[in-house]
């Protein structure tokens, strides 16, 4: 038995939505908590890891503080752009949008030089210890993140400056600055611990 | 002073010393105050049972409490033994489709240490303590007629806590996938009664005795000039290495290879003939040996019970 | 809707005319290109959840085959038939084929086919995602097989404990494409929980909310959350075995401050959460058979709904009691002892729903009713069992003995392929359009159930023995010899009702009894539609008033106005299900395709150098951006 009689029309609704209206909101989400969850397992790891050191880091100087400050910074610094671009995408307002979005490409070619300055600084090599290979395997995580996340940002500036862009673009601005504000958000966690924990346990 | 405090102070006292060694003072304690004491002060988790150490009257601890706190901890094992030495301590080390057993009496005389290869010998109603380390990848010693399993686990040292109620032989096995021959990876557990597990282990600690016959001595010689002593020890001779399985009473075992085999003199000069034939995997290389040799050598095993 | 027996009237005729001309014009906006060009480029849930289903069916008689060679060389004491190299990689390749290739990407696959036509929509959400997923899962089984062929396969368990999976103990490269299949298996299933996190929540017919939605979504739902949860831990792992054996890190090495127990923590935080990801989604198909074919509701639906959630969360909190016998300190243990028997309870409630729908309903034993009480009394059995082994002092004999061996595949096949077989049998007819035979159905069945229990109620006992796990032969006279003999034959017992099962398959893919759009009388929307359903799954988006839709008194009505044209689909809101958005879905696109091949390319290139993951991520950017980047003069795909 298929649905012969017509109950109801649907053909008065809108072609997009904002948000969780929206399908690709869902998928950011999914992203979100699938690389959230190994974000917090890479966490753990380390945590497990402590206790298991004589002293922690075990056989070096914890990572500089400058690099990494400074990437927290220009990182926290970059949500400008990006809550900008979200909210003109929201009004649905192009040239905003735009500039934001390049705005942000600026911030993310900052970071990736910061990045690579970290990496330099860290102190210790992934194959030394346990230590060194956990902190090396969050940074290079959550660098991948940054890479994507720029990516991302750089293939939606490009649409948005050379093609038509409808409602549907816009929730993927929108989106897009979900994704940014996770990334931004496991970084202060991650910076806490590769930067803050070791000083801490070291004033034991 | 308060029984308590007295209690607490010599704690303390031996506290980072000897974690497994707890000394109560007070010799006319009533049992219910030392069970008291005893439940408001937990000891160390890993801590296997407390051991009693004997000290001349004169010190702090008298013999009736030690008495006491062993009956506390351990129940009806205890009153198998009053004297002083109450525990059996063995060292289980690991290595890939080896067993070495070491069995150690008394913690402060290392002099009475014995090292043996696939057997585990205990004595009757005694509570033995079995510290298990490996050397390689992850194994389990698992005794299924004396107790649960326990893995050994790199960087760890975990243990095992067993009373065996009846003497007997058990088997054992390694019950934690460990490469090509976790299949052949058996233990021979023989539980004896107090005068058998002290002759055995004074049979043990004696120096492999000389190679009486022609044969025996040329197959020593023959055994001294080749490969063997690269891994193999026989205490009393030269060979003094641990890579491979403690050789000084191979004879009076009653299995090979980690009871791939049974012990007798066909099987030891097949095992010897080709080693990787009977158990692909195992560590022992093929040493090339002319038959002659190899039944020289052989005799001489032989002699090694 | 016409009367039955009265004659159709001018104004229905009118209608059903209406129907078809848009049936026609759906069908040329939904349908597929032709020929091979079109079965490379296919977006159509249907088309990919059924090749999705061979596949891990494929997988599934391989590793049968590996498990039937490793009875064969066990049915006698010190048997010379098989070595210890190649025992251990058979094991480790029959439980990572079970596992990885066959048990989750099955019931995905059935999820990937079902769940849009039980939830009243047009396709799968992201459907080149969907896409994308099944190459890169086919990729990830071709290479680990490819590998075992050239005497490369995993030899450290399906597991890979470590340190025997590390570089010193594990030379060569049969870990490292272990663990790369891992990867290629879990972005691929990852995939497939995100698709159906968004279907479930968002594509669901109006009408149709969370308190009607029937209990294989809700269970669908569930599983694809553990699997947003729990798939990252052994992503997390696999990935720190590859770095360790490729670029000299030390998670896992003691002597340099890493420790062997994290890959055992990291691992079974993933692995017992795993087991469940298995079995809730057939929890799903025994509500659906058993309604079906008890006529009536499954009983006591928000317990079961509560079930379903609470197996979801407490599956999270187990995985130590995988871990007693390493040295983890005793009270932390007491604590997983109770959460693994606490988990029995939620499942306890489900059975006794399940036996009351039918004790009250008006049950027809079917071939998947069979199944279902086949089901019942394996899993309580194997449900039993692990109780026993939640023990910690019971587990420590019984850990890693036989009697764990019985224990899981009393749980994984009596508690999965039980249901999946009755799913099957149930669900064919809607795939296919033809009715699977019944009589070969009942032979199916009764083989099957007979061969399960004469091949693992033995294990029980000799694993009480002593008999250990992972063993590639065993000594004579320990009095093991009997129960492996019967293991082994039960074993080909099983082979023997797969062999049915294929061969009732194969004739009824020709010969079956054509089926028409609801031969079972069911209540869910996927029979509210032609068997097999079309391109576009409906006409008009049905609307719903009721928990079996098909039930209700007043017959199914649907919505229009979704365009014609354009692929569109209606999104609805998540907890009520009203309709908000019109929304258009892509159409076919080789991206995906392109895309998982540079995917594999990057994963197998990474086997053999750090780089691969470097340069190998440049083809892969292209891809994905081809994939997003919308036609000339679009705006959207």
């Amino acid at each position: 038995m298929k649905p012969l009689r017509i109950t109801g029309d649907l053909s008065h609704l809108p072609g997009h939505g904002h948000g969780p209206a929206a399908l690709g909101w869902w998928g950011t989400l999914g992203f979100v908590l699938i690389e959230g969850m190994a974000f917090v397992l890479g966490a753990g790891t380390l945590l497990y890891l402590v206790p298991l050191q004589p002293k922690w880091p075990p056989a070096s100087p914890p990572p500089d503080l400058l690099w990494g400050t400074l990437f927290t910074l220009v990182m926290l610094a970059s949500e400008i752009p990006n809550v900008l671009a979200a909210r003109a995408a929201k009004r649905q307002d192009l040239q905003r949008v735009r500039i934001g979005l390049a705005v942000a490409i600026g911030f993310g070619v900052v970071l990736a030089v910061l990045r690579a300055l970290e990496f330099g600084a860290l102190n210790e090599r992934w194959d030394h210890n346990a230590y060194g290979s956990i902190v090396w395997a969050l940074m290079l995580m959550h660098t991948v993140h940054v890479a994507t996340d720029v990516y991302d940002t750089a293939v939606l500036a490009a649409l948005v400056y050379l093609h038509p862009v409808d409602g549907r673009r816009f929730s993927d601005v929108e989106d897009n600055a979900f994704y940014w504000h996770f990334v931004t958000i496991a970084w202060v966690g991650l910076y806490a611990l590769v930067y803050l924990l070791p000083r801490m346990l070291h004033h034991d | 002073m308060h029984p308590l405090q007295v209690f607490e102070e010599h704690r303390q006292r031996f506290a980072g010393e000897c974690l497994q060694r707890l000394v109560l003072p007070g010799a006319d304690l009533p049992l219910e105050q030392l069970h008291r004491l005893l439940m408001l002060h937990p000891l160390p988790a890993h801590v296997g049972f407390v051991e009693v150490v004997p000290v001349a009257s004169g010190e702090f601890v008298g013999d009736r409490a030690a008495l006491f706190i062993q009956r506390v901890r351990h129940g009806k094992a205890c009153r198998a033994c009053r004297r002083g030495e109450l525990r059996v301590r063995i060292g289980v080390v690991n290595d890939h489709a080896l067993a070495e057993r070491t069995h150690a009496g008394d913690a402060s005389d290392p002099s009475r240490s014995v090292v043996t290869a696939n057997e585990l010998h205990l004595p009757v109603g005694r509570v033995a303590e079995i510290e298990l380390q490996t050397l390689d990848v992850i194994h389990s010693l698992w005794i299924p007629g004396l107790s649960g399993k326990q893995d050994l686990v790199p960087g760890r040292t975990n243990h095992l806590r067993v009373t065996p109620r009846r003497t007997g032989r058990l088997r054992g096995q390694c019950a934690e996938f460990c490469g090509l021959q976790h299949a052949w990876m058996a233990l021979d557990v023989r539980i004896d009664d107090e005068a058998g597990f002290a002759a055995w282990r004074e049979h043990q600690l004696r120096d492999a005795a000389p190679p009486a016959s022609d044969d025996a001595r040329a197959g020593a010689a023959a055994f001294a000039a080749v490969a063997c002593p690269l891994c193999h020890a026989i205490r009393g001779s030269t060979a003094a290495a641990r890579t491979g399985p403690d050789l000084t009473h191979l004879a009076s075992r009653s299995t090979l290879a980690a009871g791939a085999l049974p012990f007798s003199r066909a099987t030891l000069l097949a095992w010897l003939a080709d080693p990787q034939r009977h158990k692909p995997g195992a560590h022992m290389p093929r040493v090339p040996l002319d038959e002659a040799r190899r039944e020289r050598i052989v005799d001489y095993l032989m002699t090694l019970d | 809707m016409p009367t039955r027996g009265a004659p159709p009237s001018d104004e229905a005729r009118v209608q059903a005319d209406r129907l078809a001309a848009l049936e026609r014009r759906l069908d040329a906006t939904w349908r597929d290109r032709p020929g091979l060009a079109g079965w490379f480029t296919t977006v159509d849930h249907k088309r990919i959840g059924r090749r999705y289903i061979v596949t891990a069916f494929v997988f599934f008689v391989l590793g049968g085959a590996l498990a039937l060679a490793m009875r064969l060389q066990l049915a006698r004491p010190e048997s010379g038939l098989i070595g210890p190299d190649c025992y251990n990689q058979l094991f480790s390749m029959h439980g990572s084929s079970m596992m990885f290739l066959f048990a989750v990407p099955v019931m995905e696959a059935m999820a990937v086919y079902l769940v849009p036509l039980m939830a009243g929509t047009r396709n799968i959400a992201f459907p080149r995602l969907n896409a994308y997923s099944y190459w890169v899962y086919l990729l990830g089984g071709v290479m680990i097989y490819v590998a075992f062929a050239l005497d490369a396969g995993p030899e450290a368990g399906w597991f890979s404990y470590v340190p025997l999976a590390s570089p010193a103990f594990s030379p060569g490269k049969r870990t490292d494409f272990w663990a790369q299949m891992i990867t290629f298996t879990e972005v691929s299933a990852l995939a497939i929980a995100v698709e159906l996190v968004a279907t479930i929540l968002k594509l669901r017919a109006p009408g149709m909310s969370l308190a009607r939605m029937p209990l294989f979504l809700w269970s669908m739902l569930v599983t694809a959350f553990m699997i947003l949860f729990a798939m990252p831990a052994v992503m997390l792992a696999s990935s720190f075995l590859i770095s360790d054996r490729l670029v000299g890190t030390q998670f896992f090495n003691a002597a340099e401050g890493g420790d062997a127990l994290l890959w055992q923590h990291l691992f079974w935080f993933f692995g017992h959460p795993e087991v469940y990801i298995i079995f809730l989604p057939a929890l799903g198909m025994v509500s659906a058979i058993t309604a079906t074919f008890s006529r009536r509701p499954v009983f006591g639906y928000p317990y079961m709904v509560l079930a379903l959630v609470a197996t979801g969360f407490f599956a999270f909190g187990l995985w130590v009691h995988h871990m007693f016998a390493t040295g983890l300190p005793h009270l932390g243990n007491s604590f997983y002892t109770v959460a693994s028997m606490m988990i029995a309870l939620p499942s306890g409630v489900q059975i006794f729903c399940w036996i009351a729908t039918i004790g009250s309903g008006r049950p027809r034993f079917a071939t998947p009713l069979l199944f279902v009480l086949g089901f019942i009394a394996t899993f309580v059995l194997g449900g039993l069992t692990g109780v026993m082994a939640a023990s910690v002092p019971l587990d420590l004999q019984l850990h890693d003995t036989y009697f764990i061996v019985a224990h899981f595949h009393y749980v994984l096949i009596g508690g999965a392929v039980f249901p999946l077989l009755g799913a099957v049998y149930y669900w064919f007819p809607k795939i296919t359009g033809r009715r699977l035979d019944e009589r070969l159905g009942h032979w199916n069945f009764w083989l099957f159930f007979t061969g399960f229990h004469v091949t693992f109620f033995p294990m029980h006992v000799v694993g009480l023995l002593g008999m250990p796990r992972r063993v590639y032969t065993y000594p004579a006279g320990l009095g093991w010899e009997p129960w492996n003999l019967l293991s082994t034959a039960g074993a080909m017992l099983i082979g023997v009702s797969v062999v049915l099962f294929a061969a009732n398959v194969l004739r009824s893919l020709r010969r079956g009894v054509p089926a028409g759009d609801d031969p079972w009388g069911a209540p869910d929307l996927e029979w509210a539609t032609s068997s097999p359903p079309p391109a576009f799954n409906f006409a008009l988006i049905p609307a719903v008033r009721s928990s079996e839709p098909l039930w209700h008194a007043d017959g199914l009505s649907g919505y229009a106005g979704l365009a014609d044209d354009e692929r569109e689909v209606v999104l609805t809101t998540a907890v009520e299900a009203e309709p908000r958005v019109r929304w258009r879905m892509p159409g076919p696109s080789p991206w995906p395709l392109f895309a998982a091949l540079a995917t594999g390319v990057m994963f197998m290139w990474s086997v053999f150098s750090p780089w691969g993951v470097v340069w190998g991520s440049i083809p892969v950017a292209i891809a994905l951006t081809a994939w997003f980047w919308p036609e000339p003069g679009k705006a959207s795909p």
